[in-house]
């Protein structure tokens, strides 16, 4: 197995060498719903914890957990827990320390699923969550009470593409008992979390880790980094028993496996009970996906960034939305936390406003219209028109998104051929 | 297990699939891999030499693949197996150790259209000559044998007319001439016909029909007896002299009752790279684990619906083995006593062009063509699949002007025939319109 720290070499060989028993070099798809017990005694050990081994696969799965240590690894991580879809990451890293009642602190700067899954959904299973402006890192400070259970960020959001200040906010909960999970989603291999003090990494797989747009997943990846004994009665859920589990508290019934009380509290109870499993087909179209990310995303982050001078040129073309656009304090962020480049992601405003946009878009030939990100297809969508549109224009400006403004997912194409495309709509506008 | 030997429902659930024994896994692992690790040089070059069984590369061999083999071969109660990217592969693979060019092999003219083709035109460029006689009588195939015939080809059960062929006797006939019998047993399965019980000695199968079930993969399987011993026999050289690719090694001596099935996989498949893909083998043994109630539901199924196209007025024949007036009736019970499948013919009072509007009009039975699905599946030969046949082949083949194909599903069966009903009765609309 490799003890590489190469990107490029863990996205190939970390967690799995060959199949033992058959010498197979790709990863087995094991698409079995269960596992044969070598006997009682391996049963009840399996079932006890005393020892990891496959039970049943809405909890683990053998393919399954190849991704899980090679996204572990990339990470910098100690252990991972794969999830049948990003949302199910993001809920499921909450729920896993915030119960009715509870709190966590989250930057308004969110994709628009995990804004109404905070404001709504999560609101209506008891948790608050408290929005506040990640411009100033002191707000999470102020926004915090003794029943806040963590913080919450994407490293790289849209729309404005500000990148978050993740050792600022850390290092502000840290003292106090309380991780900061970051959505990074975005910005994998360019952004590494647990290198500035982030306590969880939660990812859709869906998006720059599959590349190919086959299958939908998510990932919670855990730093081992976060000392959740000493946090004490700040995270009753790791430190009190827990009667779902013969009163097991987590943080010493684990200690024996190592420092990842949290992910195995989320795989054992969370998964056990709420069912979010990843199918192994999808594991697999996974691993695929992740053996040429690193490559995927320096090239789309090259891509990105020539599209971006590109329209910063451009008559019909007012602001442009990219780290390499940003000034003062947030191209330092971008700066600190972006190594090897700066996303996929280009937003643009266009002079023309909301009847600009839409001709631009309907002009597109090569890029694909659509309300995604991180395809190795390059991806166009006019927020005003579509995803935003249920929103009043005071909302719609407070999210970032204006009648011109277009976002851009800049795919791996040759850039020649997406910047043609991009000229030739622009001069229909 | 016990000692007994495992009847056809526990062998289609168990066989070829014991749990992994590095995970524990009960469902057979996808190995989606095209290759594999050696151990060490020895190692390689060992298996290269077929001194060791192994896997190197899945055009060869792949562990999920061979699950299959291991599990058509129990259910066959063969001797080995060799599953293929087709059933038209298998087919193909299954005269390769055994043809060379100027070599012929003589069929049955009852076959699907596909095979009479693939037959009758493609063979001829491989220097390979196929000749084809009526199956009814099996002195046919004695009288067609010339020196340079190498194998008979019937079907068990004929796709489409309902044609059943005296193995037992057409097994004589060939082992008299030193030949062996190769049966495609697609439309029978291994559940209502057992073709190595008879004499048989090689067995393909399209495992894209009934073993699958579901329409979902493209696969075959060639099946050897282990009954037909190859060695010392001048007739057959791939098998009975040296290779010399392979050091000089003699199939037929090396391998003994595994020397054909071995020689299907390490040169058959090696050079004409017919090979399966792991998720299609491994969606074939899901299909299979379910293949005994399938196949006894499309039995009762296509019974019912047989009857029921009989008693129509619109309807000039039936033909199906199932049916007393089926003259392969007595035959049908003698070698598939459990029934006699979901697939036959039948024939429109109107001909061509009522095929044509029948089919048109059906709605829950798909157009399609394929047969052994578990959905309903309606045709029009004559219009469709044999198209490319002469007018005396389509004859031969039963499938004329006026011949419907279908092949029953397991649905409800008032669903079925409530179908055909309200298509039957659209088309005597249409004509005293007219």
């Amino acid at each position: 197995m490799t003890k590489s720290q190469n990107p490029e070499t863990i996205a190939l060989h970390s967690g799995y060498r060959s199949d033992p028993t058959t010498n197979a070099v790709a990863v087995p798809i094991y698409q079995t719903t269960s596992y044969q017990f070598q006997d009682t005694g391996h049963a009840g050990r399996l079932f006890a914890l005393e020892e990891l081994g496959n039970i049943y696969t809405r909890i683990m799965n053998p393919t399954q957990d190849v991704l899980e240590q090679r996204i572990a690894a990339l990470d910098g991580g100690v252990a991972a827990l794969a999830v049948s879809s990003g949302q199910a990451a993001s809920t499921m890293a909450i729920q896993n320390l915030a119960w009715a009642g509870d709190n966590i602190v989250s930057s308004t700067d969110l994709y628009g699923g995990t804004w109404n899954l905070f404001a709504n959904t999560m609101k209506q299973q008891g948790i608050e969550v408290r929005f506040v402006d990640p411009a100033d890192p002191e707000n999470f400070r102020r926004a915090t009470d003794d029943r806040t259970r963590a913080y919450y960020a994407e490293t790289l959001p849209n729309p404005k593409l500000r990148v978050f200040p993740i050792q600022e906010v850390a290092d502000i909960g840290r003292p106090m008992g309380i991780p900061l999970i970051m959505d990074n989603t975005a910005a994998p291999i360019i952004c590494r979390p647990f290198d500035h003090g982030a306590a969880i990494n939660v990812y859709s797989l869906t998006k720059y880790i599959g590349g190919h747009g086959t299958s939908i997943g998510g990932m919670i990846v855990d730093s081992g980094n976060f000392d959740w004994e000493a946090a004490g009665a700040r995270q009753p859920a790791l430190n009190t028993p827990d009667d779902s589990y013969h009163g097991a508290v987590w943080t010493e019934a684990v200690k024996p496996l190592g420092p990842i009380a949290y992910i195995i509290r989320a795989r054992v109870i969370l998964l056990r009970d709420l069912g979010a499993a990843i199918s192994p087909q999808n594991a697999f179209q996974f691993i695929q996906g992740l053996e040429t990310l690193p490559l995927r995303m320096r090239e789309h982050c090259r891509n990105a960034s020539a599209v971006a001078d590109y329209l910063a040129k451009h008559e019909k073309v007012s602001e442009v939305i990219h780290p390499s656009r940003q000034t003062g304090e947030e191209a330092r962020r971008a700066e600190t936390y972006l190594k090897g480049g700066l996303g996929g992601l280009v937003g643009f405003e266009l002079s023309g406003g909301k009847a600009a946009g839409q001709s631009f878009i309907e002009a597109l030939e090569m890029f694909y219209h659509v309300a995604n990100i991180g395809d190795a297809r390059s991806l166009a969508i006019h927020p005003a028109s579509t995803t935003h549109s249920q929103l009043s224009p005071e909302d719609q400006a407070a999210t970032g998104v204006s009648d011109g403004y277009v976002r851009l997912s800049i795919g791996i194409e040759h850039i020649d051929d997406i910047i043609a495309d991009l000229e030739q709509a622009l001069a229909k506008v | 297990m016990s000692n007994r030997k495992p009847g056809l429902e526990t062998l289609s659930v168990h066989a070829g699939t014991p749990p992994d024994p590095t995970t524990g896994a009960r469902q057979m692992p996808i190995y989606q891999t095209s290759s594999f690790v050696f151990d060490d040089a020895d190692h390689a070059a060992s298996l290269f030499n077929l001194q060791l069984p192994g896997f190197i590369y899945s055009r060869l061999t792949n562990p999920t693949v061979s699950a299959l083999e291991e599990r058509i071969a129990a259910l066959e109660n063969g001797r080995g197996a060799t599953a293929t990217a087709s059933g038209h592969a298998a087919q193909i693979l299954a005269l390769f150790p055994l043809m060379h060019p100027g070599d012929e092999i003589i069929a049955a003219n009852k076959l699907y259209g596909g095979s009479i083709n693939q037959m009758g035109i493609s063979y001829k460029k491989f220097g390979w000559n196929a000749s084809f006689v009526d199956p009814d009588d099996p002195e046919n195939f004695r009288h067609a044998i010339t020196d340079k015939t190498k194998a008979i080809f019937i079907e068990s059960l004929a796709n489409p007319g309902g044609v059943v062929v005296d193995i037992e006797a057409v097994a004589a006939v060939a082992h008299h001439a030193g030949i062996p019998l190769i049966v495609d047993n697609t439309m029978a399965t291994p559940f209502l016909c057992k073709p190595f019980e008879y004499g048989a000695d090689i067995i393909v199968h399209s495992t894209t029909k009934f073993l699958s079930g579901n329409g979902s993969s493209i696969g075959g399987c060639v099946v050897d007896s282990g009954n037909f011993d190859f060695a010392g026999r001048d007739k057959f050289p791939s098998l009975s002299q040296p290779a010399a690719e392979y050091h000089g090694l003699t199939f037929a001596e090396t391998f003994g009752d595994l020397a054909y099935t071995m020689h299907s996989h390490a040169v058959g498949l090696r050079d004409l790279g017919a090979c399966q893909s792991p998720i299609n083998a491994w969606i074939t043994l899901l299909g299979i684990e379910t293949l005994a109630l399938r196949m006894e539901r499309h039995c009762e199924n296509a019974t019912k619906v047989a009857r029921y196209l009989e008693s129509h007025p619109a309807i000039d024949w039936v033909s199906y083995a199932g049916l007393e007036s089926s003259k392969y009736f007595d035959l049908r019970k003698r070698y598939m006593p459990k029934g006699a499948g979901g697939v036959f013919t039948f024939g429109l009072k109107g001909g061509y062009d009522a095929g044509v509007a029948l089919v048109d009009r059906c709605e829950l039975l798909s157009h399609l063509a394929n047969i052994g699905d578990t959905r309903s599946l309606i045709l029009h030969p004559a219009s469709t699949t044999h198209r490319q046949l002469t007018e005396e082949q389509l004859q031969a083949a039963g499938a004329g002007p006026e011949v419907i194909r279908i092949s029953i599903g397991i649905e409800t069966v008032e669903d079925i025939i409530a179908d055909l009903d309200q298509a039957l009765s659209g088309l005597e609309q249409a004509a005293a319109a007219e």
